[in-house]
């Protein structure tokens, strides 16, 4: 799974396209290309969702804190 | 007697205060004839059935809230003020002992700290709804811990947790909260944090001392990332609780609040990719009705131009047709004038027997014109010839 694939980023940007999809202020042409855009954006979303683990870290060095 | 050493009054209660030193000690009374001089010094006794025990310490050291009646515990070393020959236990720490105690201690704290602003509903940030990165500070070892990261992992999947264990309970308690936020807040930008949870299980006011610290509040405060507490069950509340951006009742429920739920987020997922899908079909179709009816508009205009050209056309007809028999009587009317014209022309006047006589190409209509030997030219109605003319007479003898 790509660890740079920003799902925050991505849901956010769909929810704008699809803002503007709803606001019909869109031209076809516009429309066409940010239609591509977001199959993308929600396909890989769904990837991501589709993810089980969560990664944990721990931090050891907690009692040098001040460094 | 007179083997004792003798020493004067400073150098006794310095060597009183030196052996005092060594008796450091918790003691635990009531609280009584507490005040806090120049906003530093703390004065204050503590007292049972049978004794007092005068206490001195400062407000850097005392953080929780004292106050007469209260049972306390403090930990100190004696000794004796030199100026006063009293003896007075310097306090290090002191903590409220006991339920009322904690009770009355929570209490007070609440309401200065409530004062001081740290609750302010004002200061509480939003949480980010989809987090990538959490900083968690909780005790490994506790159900806390194990019950908050199940319940992020059935909820949502790609995250990193990045965990600072520590004590939640007991003299470290303390220092180690107030270090992990320390740490998080150096390293978040590294480390990428959206957010930081400070969980733990649920407990009695003294398990929960550490989470009702004057230290713990600050460091929940002073968080640039936006904190999460999920302390106990559903009733047990925390000042850190009132302090946090955002107060879970438990600590699965500090996990249900900093993420959402996978399944949820999906269904939103493909809402939007219906929605878009939708509406890209309506734009597609309203592209097409609108060219639709573009060529529909053309063809009306083109149709309603033709019917139009075609009744032109007929007018146009009707106007050719009137002037062509318009013509054809004027062509005879005219015919008419041409005959009549002919009828007075000279050409008709020969016909009849008359000639003309020219001289030079010029018509000559008076004998003055013309003189002996001149070279005429005679036209009758059929040719003509040239003469020489021999004399003239005058019209009176031509008419004889």
């Amino acid at each position: 799974m790509s660890k740079k694939f920003d799902f925050a980023k991505a849901y956010q940007r769909l929810e704008e396209l699809t803002k503007q999809f709803e606001s019909g202020e869109l031209s076809l042409e516009e429309g066409l290309k940010r239609f591509e855009e977001g199959l993308a954006l929600a396909s890989e979303c769904r990837q991501y969702l589709a993810q089980v683990e969560n990664k944990i870290v721990e931090i050891k060095k907690k009692f040098n804190v001040k460094e | 007697m007179k083997d004792l050493k003798i020493f004067s009054v400073s150098e006794y209660v310095e060597r009183l205060n030196a052996l005092l030193y060594e008796h450091d000690a918790v003691v635990e009374g009531e609280v009584s004839e507490y005040r806090v001089n120049q906003q530093k010094w703390i004065f204050f006794k503590i007292k049972d059935e049978g004794a007092v025990l005068e206490c001195f310490s400062t407000v850097f050291r005392i953080r929780a809230p004292l106050e007469d009646g209260m049972r306390v515990r403090v930990y100190g070393r004696p000794g004796i003020y030199a100026k006063s020959g009293r003896l007075s236990m310097n306090v290090e720490w002191a903590e409220p002992a006991g339920e009322g105690a904690l009770k009355r201690a929570f209490e007070l704290l609440k309401a200065e700290l409530e004062k001081e602003g740290l609750f302010a509903q004002g200061r509480k940030r939003p949480l980010p709804s989809i987090p990538r990165t959490i900083g968690l500070i909780a005790s490994k070892e506790s159900a806390a811990y194990g019950d908050f990261l199940k319940v992020l992992g059935q909820r949502f999947g790609g995250l990193t947790i990045y965990v600072m264990h520590v004590q939640v309970q007991g003299a470290e308690a303390v220092s180690n909260i107030a270090d992990a936020f320390a740490y998080f807040n150096a390293h978040h930008k590294e480390l990428g944090l959206d957010c930081i949870a400070l969980i733990r299980g649920g407990g009695s006011l003294e398990d929960l001392a550490a989470f009702n610290s004057r230290e713990v509040a600050y460091a929940v405060f002073g968080s640039v990332v936006p904190v999460v507490v999920g302390v106990g069950h559903e009733q047990d509340v925390s000042i850190a609780d009132f302090v946090a951006d955002l107060r879970a009742s438990t600590p699965s429920n500090a996990a249900e609040l900093m993420v959402p739920h996978r399944a949820d987020i999906a269904r939103f997922v493909d809402a939007m990719a219906n929605t878009m899908t939708y509406q890209m079909d309506t734009l597609q179709s309203d592209a097409r009705t609108r060219i639709d009816d573009a060529v529909g508009a053309l063809d009306g205009v083109v149709t309603a131009r033709s019917h139009e050209i075609g009744r032109m056309q007929e007018r146009i007809f009707l106007r050719l047709n009137f002037f062509h028999e318009r013509t054809i009587m004027q062509r005879s009317k005219i015919d008419g004038l041409v005959r009549l014209m002919r009828s007075f022309s000279p050409h008709a006047v020969l016909e009849r027997g008359y000639a003309i006589v020219k001289k030079g190409g010029e018509v000559v209509s008076s004998i003055r014109n013309l003189k002996p030997k001149d070279l005429v030219y005679v036209e009758l109605k059929d040719g003509g010839f040239s003469a020489n003319v021999l004399n003239q007479e005058s019209r009176i003898r031509n008419e004889e």
